[in-house]
């Protein structure tokens, strides 16, 4: 009896949870256009995503460019042309992995400390202050941050490409020998908006779950400094499941 | 003081639980305009569950509390802003915003609100500092302050839109006996000078007894006292007379 009364608690606490998760974004959505009221609000956090984050975002992209192309051309060699280093390292960093790590990183980056900062205010009563002050949080903190997030994310993911296909090509050539014209020139015939536009159209998805994520765990901190603890984690965590989800959904509907 | 017989907030039936905690238990009193009613309890009894119906910020299980006659459940969102304006609330820790500056947290409520100049803003800014004693500190932020300017500023901030009812939570709460005192003839001036009406919720009887035209005591859920300071002194009531002691 005890166990079905254990996991039947945990799929309600689940779906009520899901369903103000839900609430929230659809809310902070549809106040988006607020945005413009409070410009400066926008400003700072598009310099949270995007400035303060980019040495971090494209030292992992160079990283991870360089690794693919490394571990691609050790498979390929003897199989497959090397030729065809350049367009798969470029295809694997613009389709999946520009976009699925940087949305990681910026889980732990932003979406967590989006969610101790609106942590910290929710059990300290400052957001019970905004309200007695006649200032509706979902727009002052909830829409500047996540514009910034689905604008900027995708940005910073462009830079994140080029610096990781750079980093592909300086292994090939210091490990397979390929010049500048041998990696780029397949890039160049297989090069398909479609694929920039789809990992971009994926990154302000990655962008929007991780702030709507951590604005949400904020929103439902409870306990003092403890609490708020918990609940950097728990974003952090939700949002990347989350992000892989969605990475797998948005992949099933572009089949 | 005297105050109207004009009642302002009609409290009816109110209950609120917490799970499966029932915190307040069918709860009706009345408030009067102009009056400084002391709400007071031991710690952790509900009185900041109870101020917080008062505007809005928690909804009721059961009962209605009323302002200017409306029952606030039943406002809508432009509605419920708008009676905020009018009730404003110094929180328990002060609830300064700590990413901002003592200016910032002053000027929000005016750009949020307001189309003024933001040399008006500075004007109003400085003034309602000085109201405070606390003139010349707009430049420091809110973590360079002390718990006692903490509060004063605070409490300037909830005067920033000039509001018919201040709702006070445990303003002299961990300050000492100077600064309490401060406090407490801010609360006299304020009330005085403005026609506020103020709710202060409080366990500090040095504090009631200074400042209270009416006091209400909360425990385990109910009202046990409603009257003026006097009759609370002479109350028998046990757990009254252990509290005030
Ligand atoms: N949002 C909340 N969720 C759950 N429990 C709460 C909440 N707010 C208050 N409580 C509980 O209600 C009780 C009364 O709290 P409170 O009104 O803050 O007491 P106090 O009289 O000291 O102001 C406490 O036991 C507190 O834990
Ligand atoms: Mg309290």
């Amino acid at each position: 009896m005890k166990i079905f009364e254990i996991i039947g608690r945990f799929y309600i606490t689940f779906f009520v949870e899901a369903g103000k998760y839900i609430n929230l974004s659809k809310n902070t959505l549809l106040k988006s256009f607020t945005v413009l009221k409070r410009r400066d609000l926008f400003f700072n956090q598009a310099f949270e995503v995007g400035v303060k984050s980019i040495i971090l975002i494209i030292s992992v992209a160079f990283f991870t460019g360089t690794v693919t192309a490394y571990q691609t051309g050790e498979q390929m060699v003897d199989l497959v042309p090397l030729t065809y280093l350049g367009v798969s390292v470029y295809k694997m960093m613009v389709m999946e992995l520009g976009p699925v790590l940087t949305g990681v990183i910026m889980a732990g980056r932003y979406g967590a400390s989006i969610a101790a900062e609106i942590g910290t205010m929710k059990v300290t009563e400052q957001i019970d202050a905004l309200k007695s002050m006649a200032i509706e949080p979902i727009e002052f903190l909830a829409v500047p941050r996540f514009v910034a997030a689905i604008i900027m994310l995708p940005i910073a993911v462009i830079f994140a490409n080029f610096i990781g296909v750079m980093g592909g090509f300086l292994i090939s050539h210091i490990f397979f020998d390929l010049n500048f014209n041998e990696f780029f020139n397949e890039v160049q015939n297989y090069f398909d908006i479609m694929d920039v536009t789809i990992g971009l159209v994926k990154t302000a998805v990655f962008g929007g779950i991780i702030s709507t994520v951590g604005i949400y765990v904020g929103f439902e901190a409870r306990g003092g400094a403890e609490g708020v603890g918990k609940a950097t984690v728990k974003a952090f965590v939700l949002s990347s499941v989350l992000i892989l989800i969605a990475d797998l959904v948005i992949a099933l509907i572009m089949l | 003081m005297e105050h109207s017989n004009k009642i302002l907030f009609s409290i009816k039936n109110l209950s609120k639980s917490f799970g499966t905690k029932d915190v307040l238990k069918d709860v009706s009193f009345d408030i009067f305009e102009g009056e400084i009613l002391c709400v007071i309890g031991r710690s952790g009894i509900g009185k900041s569950v109870l101020i917080k119906h008062l505007n809005g910020l928690l909804e009721p299980d059961k009962g209605e509390v009323t302002f200017e006659g409306r029952n606030i459940l039943h406002l809508n969102n432009k509605d419920i802003y708008s009676l905020r304006k009018k009730v404003a609330m110094l929180f328990q820790s002060g609830a300064l915003f700590d990413s901002m500056s003592v200016e910032e947290n002053l000027a929000l409520p005016l750009t949020e609100h307001t189309n003024l100049k933001l040399d008006d803003v500075k004007k109003e800014i400085s003034e309602k500092l000085s109201l405070v004693g606390m003139e010349g500190i707009e430049k420091l932020h809110t973590s360079e302050l002390s718990g006692g300017m903490k509060k004063r500023v605070a409490l300037a901030r909830a005067v920033m839109q000039a509001p018919e009812v201040l709702l006070y939570d445990e303003p002299t709460t961990g300050l000492d006996p100077v600064i309490s005192d401060i406090i407490n003839d801010l609360i006299l001036d304020m009330n005085s000078k403005y026609n506020l009406t103020s709710i202060v919720i409080t366990h500090d009887m040095r504090s009631v007894r200074k400042i209270a035209d009416r006091v209400i005591m909360i425990h385990e859920g109910r009202i046990i006292f409603d009257g003026n300071i006097q009759e609370i002194e002479a109350s028998a009531d046990p757990v009254i007379q252990q509290f005030i002691s």
